[in-house]
C-alpha cells in the first residue's frame, strides 16, 4: 500500500474525494488531511483528477441491452409510424415560424449550472463570453481588478456589442466576495446593478475548507452566486467556448 | 565513385531532409499569447524562459507570439533607475532581462503594452519603455487578450 508522509494512506484520500464517509467522519478526515501538507495536495490533486474524468465523460455511452425482438405483425405498424413521425419532424425542422420549445436565451439558461434564474442570459449567441478566473490577488488590488472587468465590459458596450462576464473566485481568492473581508462590496454591488450580463461566482469548496480547517462561516455578498467547485467551473467554461482569462 | 554509390548517398540525404522537415513540422502553426500582469522578477525571468523554451520546441518560423503587460507587468520593460518616474512600484528591465528581451523580438516575438497602464501609471512610452513604439501599444491589455483569444491564439500565463 502506498502511504504518504503522516500515515495518511492513499485510500483515505481517495475515499475523501468519493465522499464515502459520514458527514462528520468526512469532515474530521479532511482536517486531519489539511494539516498535512502533501497530503493536501495529493487531495487536491485527485479532486481535480475526477473533476476532469467526471467531465471528459459528460455523455458516457450506455450500456448494450438485450435487442429487442418486434413480432412480424408488429412491423408494418411501426414502419408506418416511424415515416409519419419523420416527416412531421421534417415539416416543423422546415417551418421555422412553428415556435421552438426553446428561444436561444433559455438554452443559455440550461447549459448555465449554477442558479441565475434572475439573472438571465441576455447575450445572444454571437457574443463574447469572457471568464476570469481570481485564486491569487497578490499582484494585483482588488479594486484594480475590478477596473479591468469594467474597462472590459465598457470597451464592448461603447461598440454597441453585448459581452458577457463571470469572475470566478476561489482560494485566496475568494476574499474578494466575502462580506467580512471585501474591500469593494459597495463597488461589486453597483457593478452588478449598472452591468446585467456581469456575475461574481464563489466556490463552494473553498468555504467548505475554510469552516473544516479554521472554523470560519464564509458569509458571502449578497450578488456573489455559487458554484460547487471553482476550478471546475473555469474548466467547464473553457470547454463551452468562454475566452479565459486568469487575473 | 560508382554510380550506385551516389545512389545511395543521394537516397541517404534525402531521407535526412525528410526526417528534419519532419521534426520541423511536429507542430504545425501555432498562435499564442502569454499574459504578464505581475512585477516579481523571478516569475518574469521563468517567464521569458517558457518562450524562449516554447519557441525552441515548435520553431519561430511556425509561431506567432505575442506577450500582452498591463498593470505592473509593464515592469518587465522599465529600467529599475526609471520605475521611481512612474507610479509603478519597480522597473525589471536590467542589462541582462533587456538582452533577454531583444533576442525574443529578434525571433518574432512581439510585446505589447496597455495604454490604460500607461496612462493610469503616468509612464511614458518613449522615456521610459524599453524599445518600444507605438505600433506596440494597445488600448486595453484585457480586452487584447479577450481579442486574441477570438482569433484563436491560445492563453498561457505563465
Amino acid at each position: 500500500m502506498n502511504r504518504l508522509g503522516s500515515g495518511i494512506s492513499e485510500e483515505l484520500l481517495n475515499a475523501l474525494v468519493d465522499n464515502e464517509f459520514t458527514p462528520e467522519e468526512q469532515a474530521e478526515k479532511l482536517a486531519q488531511v489539511r494539516r498535512d501538507k502533501v497530503a493536501s495536495v495529493e487531495l487536491n490533486h485527485l479532486r481535480e483528477l475526477k473533476e476532469s474524468v467526471r467531465l471528459a465523460y459528460a455523455d458516457p455511452p450506455q450500456p448494450n441491452h438485450e435487442p429487442y425482438k418486434m413480432k412480424l405483425l408488429h412491423r408494418p405498424y411501426a414502419i408506418a409510424v416511424s415515416l409519419i413521425l419523420f416527416s412531421v419532424g421534417f415539416l416543423l425542422l422546415h417551418n421555422l415560424s412553428f415556435p421552438m420549445p426553446w428561444s436561444d436565451s433559455e438554452r443559455l439558461i440550461l447549459l448555465d449550472p449554477i442558479g441565475q434564474g434572475d439573472r438571465p442570459a441576455t447575450a445572444s449567441d454571437n457574443s463574447m463570453r469572457v471568464v476570469f478566473h481570481v485564486q491569487n490577488i497578490d499582484h494585483i488590488s482588488p479594486g484594480e481588478l475590478l477596473d479591468d472587468v469594467e474597462s472590459l465590459i465598457e470597451d464592448f458596450q461603447a461598440r454597441g456589442e453585448t459581452i458577457r462576464v463571470e469572475v470566478v473566485a476561489h482560494g485566496d481568492g475568494l476574499g474578494l466576495l466575502r462580506s467580512k473581508l471585501s474591500t469593494e462590496q459597495q463597488r461589486i454591488s453597483q457593478m452588478v446593478k449598472a452591468y446585467p450580463t456581469l456575475t461574481f461566482v464563489a466556490c463552494l469548496n473553498t468555504i467548505q475548507r475554510l469552516k473544516v480547517e479554521k472554523g470560519i462561516e464564509v458569509l458571502l455578498l449578497p450578488e456573489a452566486t455559487t458554484t460547487e467547485s471553482g476550478v471546475a467551473h473555469v474548466v467547464r467554461r473553457q470547454k463551452e467556448g468562454w475566452i479565459y482569462i486568469q487575473v | 565513385m560508382k554510380i550506385t554509390q551516389r545512389l545511395q548517398w543521394t537516397l541517404v540525404l534525402f531521407g535526412m531532409l525528410l526526417c528534419s522537415a519532419v521534426v520541423a513540422e511536429s507542430y504545425g502553426k501555432q498562435k499564442v499569447v502569454y499574459h504578464i500582469n505581475y512585477d516579481n522578477p523571478a516569475a518574469q525571468a521563468g517567464a521569458m524562459r517558457n518562450i524562449q523554451n516554447h519557441i525552441n520546441a515548435v520553431g519561430a518560423e511556425n509561431l506567432d507570439l505575442k506577450v500582452v503587460l498591463h498593470g505592473k507587468g509593464l515592469s518587465l520593460l522599465i529600467e529599475p533607475d526609471l520605475a521611481a518616474e512612474t507610479k509603478l512600484p519597480r522597473g525589471n528591465a536590467t542589462d541582462e532581462m533587456q538582452a533577454k528581451i531583444s533576442g525574443l523580438k529578434q525571433q518574432g516575438v512581439i510585446f505589447n503594452v496597455c495604454a490604460n497602464t500607461l496612462k493610469g501609471k503616468k509612464i511614458d512610452l518613449d522615456e521610459h519603455i524599453y524599445d518600444a513604439s507605438e505600433s506596440d501599444v494597445v488600448p486595453s491589455g484585457v480586452a487584447e487578450l479577450a481579442k486574441l483569444q477570438a482569433q484563436g491564439y491560445t492563453y498561457i500565463k505563465p
